[in-house]
This record gives structure tokens, C-alpha cells and sequence, in this order.
């Protein structure tokens, strides 16, 4: 079985490692696979130890730090996909989505031939990590034309698009969230969506609770004012995981902590 | 049965009707939804044909000019969400999706309370005629600053997926087929994309059953460009019940054609 994972920094390693190690070049982690730096990062943060507990042959991290739902739904799709183009297998897979701030948000730079990700606390080029003053622009108009109504019908949409394509295709997944953007977002938004908000329900959630989240599961942190998992937060937060995927019986594994 | 059609011009009636009527412009029709005009209108596009044809009870034309497929995901949740959220019956439908061309997008204004459509010619105000020149700066700064075709094609993607998957999970008998033959008569980019494109989206239902050759522009009378004429939407209507039928989508009586 081969565990498929993504999210954005707290599923990438935020507040551990750092996107501006120029050596390791961590924002293209697919470029740079073996490096020392890259090696450590991936086997420290909570899929390599999901997927240790839950007897995965292969553990795939395309996560990002800063990086958006739309990536994490481009992305996704584009991996699964590339597989179906080629006929390959995908139900032997098992899927982990951490979703994000549903305010992020990416573009593609043509000049650069890159993605931009997009986040209220700045911008970078995927390819280099840069931040190149041309695209300021495009940035703040980005954010001036957002509103929290068209957030969150993109959350919907991403959700939706995610949760029922593992479904049709028999993939089993777990979907969960990095932190509390569900504070006044969610709420002001429940004010238009409450319907919505019933329904997301049907698709699978760690610990059937769309409000749960890491930053206030109880794992340890990296500090007092860096939210992100710490290394035992990682691996407690994988024991989290674990535990619901057993619950749910969304995998056959024997889960013990 | 109940006819559920989406799309843009091509389904809502473009050509034969415009937005603005009255003597001093003072009906808007994608506001005055009940306007007899708009009645009228609903009655002339190919949804209502088709409608009889298969002996629906009820048809639903949720379409707008202008229209995105943003706009059209998001309508069309809208409409089966709050149906499942009351426990109503959703597989008791038939859905037809014209999907349109991918470059477009839609805004959500918070100050006006109102969505702005944007297609690369031209752009609307959904609720209120005045406020146009808002559409249109927003217009004018996405496609200088923000847009890519990359982008358009990637979400395009996603969208498929998202109703595609959202159809075959609740067991809602569909169609899909696009307005204009926008992959072959669009960008490099978007033809490079066409064996993919076709190759993941093919398990969905499609006229004709390749997706980049499902479109309504040139196979039915248009004397105007592109869109249907009068003659042309019963045209369309006819082809779509045949298609139907020849999918075995749901069961249809060939003998009233």
C-alpha cells in the first residue's frame, strides 16, 4: 500500500525546517529527493510515521509550506491521474489531505513558468523560492478582489472535488485541518453555508469533527508562538491519525500505541 | 423526473435575449428572475425541449451569459446541497452541464453583495447594471495581472472532477458537453493538454463520449455565430435525447421524437 500525503507546512515540516536552506533547496523537494537535509525533514514529520504504523510500502509527501488548497487539489489530482493515464493501480493507495487557510491562493507566472504561492503573509516562486517584485501587483489585487464568500465556496469545491473523486475511485482517505482558520472565517462564513458545514460531514474527517485540529489537538508544538508540530508533536499527531484510521476502519492494521 | 441544466449563453439563450430590456434598460434579467421576459426566454433554450421530450415533471435552467465554470460548480452544489440537507430525493434528477470556456472566472463582491462574472471580452454585474464598471476593472486587472492559461486548464480539471464525482456518488444520471470547441480553437497549451484531458475525463459522460469533441458550436443551426438560433436549441434538444438514449442514461421513449 502506498500512503499518499499533502497538506502545507504543517504537514511539510514548518517551524523544523527551514524554505530558505539554499543548499537544500527544500522548496522543490522533488528535485532534491536525497538530499541530507530533505531526508531528515521527511522522516521527521507525521506521514513517515503514519506510515510506519500503518505498514505502508511507500510514503509520498507533496506537501508544501505556504502553500494553497488549490495547489494541494492540483497536485493531488495530477499525481493521481498521471497514474490512471498510464492504467495503473490506485486503489492500493491511502490518502491523508491536510486541508489550509482556504484564504491562500496560487498563480502561475508564465514569465517565470512557475507556480506562485500566495498567502496574507506574502508570495514566493515555487521554482526558486524568490520573490520577485514584479509579481507584487498581481499579489495585492489577488487579495483585493477575495472575499470570504468566493473562499469558501472555493473550499467547498475543493472538498467536494477531492473527497468524492477517492470515493468514486475506492481510494481510502482521511481528511483534516492544520489549525483554527475555522475561528471567525469559518463562523462568519456558516452564516451563508450552514448547509454546507452539515454535508462536509459525509466524507471522513479525523475524529468525525470538521473543528478539530492540530493546533488544538494537544500535541506538542514547536513553540510558544510557532503553532506547527514539533518532532514529538509529529509523531503524536501520526498516533492521532492512526488511532481514527483503526476506528473508522478505513484500513486493515493492528494499532497499538 | 426533474431536469437540472447548467451552462452559460449557450444554455440560458444568448443571442436571442438580452440582459437589459425596458425602455430605459431598467429589467435585468439575471436579477428579475420572475420577469415574464425571462419566462419567455426559459421556455425557447434547449433544456426546456429536452425537458418535454423526456417527460420531465419540472426543468431547472440554473444558466447565466456571462457565466463561468466557476459559477457553474458553484450553482449547481447550491442546488443538490440544499436538496440533500432537507433528506430530499437527488437521483430522481437528470442533469445536463455545458461547460464553457475555461478562462473565465467570477468575483464575489462583500461591499455590494453581489457576484461578478468575467470572461476575457467582456464582464457583468449579476445583480445590479450599474455596478458594470466594477466588473469591468476587475476584468481588466485578472487578465493583466493574475491569469494564465495553465491555471484555467489545471481547474477546468478539477472542476469535471468535482461534479463528475459528486453525479456518480449520489447516483445522478448526467451529460456533459462544453459550448464552443475551445480546446482545438484555443492556446498551444490548451491542445497539448487535449490527449490528457481526454484520456482522465472520458469515464465521465460526455456527448459524443470523447470530451474535446463534445460541443454544441457548429452542429446545430446558428445563423448569429455561435450560438443557437431558435431552431438551433430544438435542434440541440434532439441530439441530447438521442445521446441519452444511445448511453442508456435513462430510460427515454424514442417514439416522440
Amino acid at each position: 500500500m502506498i500512503y499518499y500525503a499533502n497538506g502545507c507546512s504543517y504537514t511539510w515540516g514548518g517551524g523544523l525546517f527551514s524554505l530558505h536552506d539554499d543548499d537544500a533547496r527544500l522548496w522543490v523537494p522533488s528535485l532534491h529527493e536525497k538530499h541530507a537535509v530533505n531526508v531528515s525533514r521527511l522522516q521527521s514529520v507525521y506521514p513517515y510515521h503514519l506510515g510506519k504504523m500503518i505498514g505502508a510500502s511507500q510514503v509520498i509527501n507533496e506537501s508544501l509550506a505556504g502553500g494553497s488548497n488549490f495547489r494541494i487539489v492540483r497536485k493531488t489530482l495530477e499525481y493521481f491521474n498521471n497514474l490512471l493515464i498510464k492504467n495503473k493501480k490506485i486503489t492500493n493507495h491511502f490518502v491523508t489531505i491536510q486541508w489550509t487557510d482556504p484564504t491562500r491562493y496560487e498563480f502561475y507566472d508564465t514569465y517565470q513558468n512557475s507556480w506562485i504561492a500566495v498567502t496574507n503573509l506574502g508570495y514566493f516562486t515555487e521554482k526558486n523560492n524568490k520573490k520577485e517584485d514584479y509579481l507584487q501587483d498581481a499579489y495585492k489585487n489577488h487579495y483585493r478582489m477575495s472575499s470570504t464568500q468566493q473562499d469558501f465556496a472555493n473550499f467547498i469545491n475543493h472538498v467536494y472535488a477531492l473527497g468524492n473523486f477517492f470515493k468514486v475511485h475506492n481510494i481510502p482517505y482521511l481528511f483534516c485541518k492544520h489549525s483554527g482558520w475555522d475561528g471567525p472565517f469559518f463562523k462568519e462564513s456558516l452564516i451563508y453555508y450552514k448547509d454546507y458545514y452539515k454535508l462536509l460531514l459525509q466524507f471522513n474527517w479525523v475524529k468525525d469533527n470538521i473543528e478539530f485540529h492540530m493546533q488544538e489537538s494537544g500535541i506538542e508544538q514547536v513553540s510558544k508562538d510557532d503553532g506547527h508540530p514539533g518532532l514529538l508533536g509529529h509523531k503524536q499527531w501520526a498516533d492521532i491519525l492512526a488511532e481514527d484510521i483503526a476506528n473508522k476502519k478505513l484500513l486493515n492494521f493492528s494499532f497499538h500505541l | 423526473m426533474i431536469l437540472y441544466a447548467n451552462g452559460c449563453s449557450f444554455t440560458w439563450g444568448g443571442n436571442l435575449y438580452n440582459f437589459s430590456n425596458g425602455i430605459n434598460g431598467e429589467i435585468w434579467l439575471p436579477r428579475d428572475k420572475d420577469h415574464p421576459i425571462n419566462l419567455e426566454r426559459q421556455n425557447v433554450v434547449y433544456p426546456a425541449h429536452l425537458g418535454k421530450l423526456l417527460g420531465a415533471d419540472k426543468v431547472i435552467n440554473d444558466s447565466l451569459g456571462c457565466g463561468s465554470n466557476h459559477r457553474i460548480v458553484r450553482t449547481t452544489l447550491d442546488y443538490f446541497i440544499g436538496l440533500l440537507n432537507n433528506n430530499q430525493e437527488v437521483s430522481d434528477h437528470f442533469v445536463t452541464i455545458q461547460w464553457t470556456e475555461p478562462s473565465r472566472i467570477e468575483f464575489f463582491d462583500e461591499i455590494d453583495d453581489t457576484w461578478h462574472m468575467i470572461t476575457a471580452k467582456s464582464s457583468v454585474c449579476e445583480t445590479d447594471p450599474a455596478k458594470c464598471n466594477i466588473s469591468n476593472e476587475l476584468r481588466e486587472i485578472y487578465y493583466k495581472r493574475i491569469y494564465s492559461d495553465i491555471q484555467s486548464a489545471e481547474i477546468f480539471v478539477s472542476h469535471i472532477i468535482c461534479l463528475g464525482s459528486f453525479f456518480e456518488k449520489h447516483k445522478i444520471p448526467y451529460l456533459f458537453f462544453c459550448s464552443t470547441n475551445f480546446w482545438s480553437e484555443g492556446t498551444h497549451l490548451l491542445k497539448a493538454t487535449l490527449p490528457k484531458i481526454d484520456k482522465i475525463m472520458c469515464d465521465y459522460n460526455w456527448y459524443n463520449d470523447i470530451p474535446s469533441q463534445s460541443f454544441m458550436a457548429g452542429k446545430v443551426d446558428a445563423p448569429h455565430g455561435a450560438h443557437p438560433s431558435l431552431l438551433g436549441h430544438i435542434q440541440w434538444a434532439e441530439k441530447l435525447f438521442l445521446e441519452i438514449d444511445r448511453q442508456k442514461l435513462i430510460y427515454v421513449k424514442r417514439e416522440v421524437l
